[in-house]
Order: structure tokens, then C-alpha cells, then sequence
């Protein structure tokens, strides 16, 4: 936290700060970056798969958003606004470099971190289950398109309604929710596949096989 | 360490299975919840604000050097005005003179042959038109119709970034 961040700035609504920021306060809208930096990269992440491109291209919505505050509208989220921007940057870069579906298995070679081959997703064990977990979900996320993943993204993990996300990605929300819907399925069918959806069988000593 | 088989991503994939869409949706959204977050370096955040300031300073250069262009747009164009403008009303009072003078002979010697009307307006457009089509009268038109188009194309992009700013802000 940089020294001279009010107390009152960190309390403060994204719609106040976004204000004391159009009014010229640096500090506030470090404070929104401060928010929304992880949702932001996490989402450019799951969209582009590259976190170093991902922080890239938050840096440039934070800058954009900054430039066009005096067109937000504080009667609406901050949150979805700034998504909205976001999602038009990475749409932007992925339709300007015609970035291809990277088969996991390129993922996986080039030793991206958190991108397993869905068909080999972490088995369910009993030992190091969570951290499995994550990895199989992240693995799943991955697989899916990129529409599906920005959408199970935006209502899972920033918690956006289905109206909020259709403004974000400029859709229809029964769009947004038949692509919920989809996403959540192959997501379903991924994990089956890898063998999550299996019963538990205990064996004697209480671990699974 | 025994698993708990009422975990959420348990109870998500057999809600899946039995199409319970209700209970799959929160048991997905429990299990979403808990996946570990994106973690954004302190460094991260200072990146972003020094890219936002020097961005602004980039943007204040721009307005500056724009309202200097503009000034020094408007002072050419006025000069440049003064001057047509100057010309062109010399050469149009000559042309007047001239068109005036010959059109009161014509028409003193028209009056013994009798007048005839639509002779007369014939003669008075092709006098008007004499009188307006100089080489320096069309450059300023044509200097006119560009100054018009490019204002035009600077309106429309003018308006078209702010119509995606207001698409922005509806949301």
C-alpha cells in the first residue's frame, strides 16, 4: 500500500473511489486495482491461457478503464464495467492474433503450469485430493471453449448475475445461460472421464484404491 | 485419509448425473468457490498504476499538441480566408462592373428590336455564371468540400468512440 492511502479510501465503494479517482485521486484508484487486479488476471488467464500475457492485457483495461471513467455510470457495478472493457481487450487480441484452440498436450510440452491433458486429468486420491481437484477443474476449465470459460469464470469465481454477464460479453442472457449450462456438462463429462464421477470404494484401511 | 463422499464435486457430478439442474448448478458453484484464487504481486499493482500515469501524461501531450494543431488550423484557414475572401470580392466587383456596363448597352440596344424575356434571363445567368466561375472561386469551393469531408470524418470517429464509451457505461 503506497504511504498516504486514507483509511477511509480502503472502506471506500468501487463507486466512490471510481469518483475520487475521476476527481484526480491517484490513491483510490490504486485501490481499485488493488481489487480487482486477481479477478482481472484470473479471468485474462482462463481466456488467453498465457498469465503473462494475461497480466498484460489487465494492465491495459486498468488503463483504459482510467481514461473512460467519466463514462461509468455509478448507478451499476464497477465490476461489470471494468469487465466489460477487459473482455473487449482480450476479444480484441485473440480475433487480431488469431490465436488457435492450443491442444493441452502443447500446453502440457511447453510445461504451462495448471493446464493437465483433460483426458488425463488428476484421478481422485485420497491423499492429495484438493490439490487434485484444482488441478483437474483447471485442467476441464481449459479444455473448454473460450466463451464457456469466461462465463463459468464470471458467475463462479466474480459471482456476476446473468444479466451483468450478457452485458459484459454483449449477449443475450439466455445465451449466457445455455453456455453456463453446456459448460458445467463438459465440464461434468471431463471429470467422469478421469474417473471422479466413480463411487467411493473403501478398502480396509480407509483409503480409496 | 478417508474421503467425505458428500464433497461438492461429488455431489455436483451426481446431480449431473440425475439431472438435478438446481442442485448441480450450486454444488458446481460450492465447488468453484473453493478452488484456489489468482494471486497479483505487489509489483503487479505498481506496473498498472505507472503504465495509468504515464498514459495520462501521453494523453495530456496528445490534447495539447491537438488544441495547438487546431490553432494553428483555424489561424491558416483564416488568414487563408481573409485573403480568397479579398480576392474573390475584387474580381467579383470587377466581374459585376463589367457584367452591369455590357448589360446596359444589350439592353439599350435590345430595346429597338423589341424585348424579349427569356433572352433577357439567358443573358442574366450566363452573366452570373461568368461572374462566379473563376479558377480561384472553385479552388476555395473544392478547398471547401475537403475541409467539410475531413470534418465530417473526425465527427465520425469523434462519435463512434463515444458511442463505445456509452456502451460502457449502460452496463
Amino acid at each position: 500500500m503506497a504511504p498516504g492511502v486514507k483509511f477511509m479510501t480502503l472502506l471506500s465503494s468501487d463507486a466512490d473511489l471510481a469518483k475520487q479517482a475521476l476527481a484526480g485521486s491517484e490513491d483510490a484508484y490504486r485501490v481499485l486495482v488493488q481489487r480487482y487486479a486477481g479477478p482481472a488476471v484470473n479471468l485474462a488467464t482462463r481466456m488467453v491461457r498465457d498469465r503473462a500475457l494475461a497480466e498484460d492485457l489487465a494492465q491495459e483495461a486498468f488503463a483504459r478503464a482510467f481514461d473512460r471513467l467519466a463514462s461509468y455510470n455509478a448507478d451499476y457495478k464497477f465490476s461489470s464495467w471494468f469487465f466489460q472493457i477487459l473482455h473487449n481487450i482480450t476479444v480484441d487480441h485473440l480475433r487480431r492474433k488469431r490465436v488457435p484452440s492450443v491442444s493441452l498436450d502443447e500446453l502440457q510440452e511447453a510445461g504451462h503450469p495448471g493446464f493437465a491433458d483433460p483426458v488425463r486429468l488428476a484421478a481422485p486420491d485420497a491423499a492429495a485430493e484438493h490439490g487434485q481437484l484444482s488441478a483437474a477443474l483447471s485442467a476441464a476449465l481449459a479444455h473448454l471453449r473460450p466463451e464457456y470459460r469466461e462465463v463459468v469464470v464470471l458467475r463462479y469465481r466474480e459471482e456476476l448475475s446473468v444479466e451483468e454477464i450478457a452485458g459484459v460479453m454483449g449477449i443475450p442472457a439466455g445465451t449466457v445461460k445455455t453456455y453456463l449450462f453446456r459448460a458445467r456438462k463438459e465440464m461434468a463429462d471431463l471429470m467422469n472421464t478421469a474417473g471422479w464421477g466413480r463411487p467411493p470404494v473403501e478398502t480396509p484401511s480407509g483409503n480409496r484404491p | 485419509m478417508q474421503t467425505n463422499p458428500n464433497q461438492p464435486w461429488r455431489e455436483w457430478l451426481e446431480a449431473e448425473a440425475q439431472e438435478r439442474e438446481d442442485a448441480a448448478d450450486a454444488a458446481f458453484a460450492s465447488l468453484m468457490a473453493e478452488a484456489p484464487r489468482v494471486e497479483v504481486s505487489a509489483a503487479f499493482v505498481e506496473r498498472t498504476m505507472s503504465a495509468v500515469r504515464s498514459r495520462r501524461a501521453r494523453e495530456r501531450r496528445l490534447q495539447w499538441a491537438a488544441r495547438t494543431v487546431a490553432a494553428v488550423a483555424v489561424a491558416v484557414t483564416a488568414a487563408a480566408g481573409v485573403w480568397a475572401g479579398g480576392a474573390l470580392l475584387a474580381d467579383a466587383l470587377a466581374n459585376v462592373l463589367l457584367a452591369a456596363v455590357r448589360g446596359l448597352l444589350w439592353t439599350t440596344e435590345a430595346m429597338g428590336g423589341g424585348l424579349r424575356w427569356w433572352a433577357v434571363l439567358a443573358r442574366f445567368g450566363s452573366a452570373i455564371g461568368t461572374a462566379a466561375a473563376t479558377p480561384l472561386s472553385m479552388a476555395v469551393l473544392v478547398a471547401l468540400q475537403v475541409v467539410g469531408a475531413l470534418a465530417m470524418y473526425g465527427m465520425k470517429q469523434l462519435l463512434g468512440d463515444e458511442q463505445a464509451a456509452q456502451e460502457e457505461a449502460r452496463v
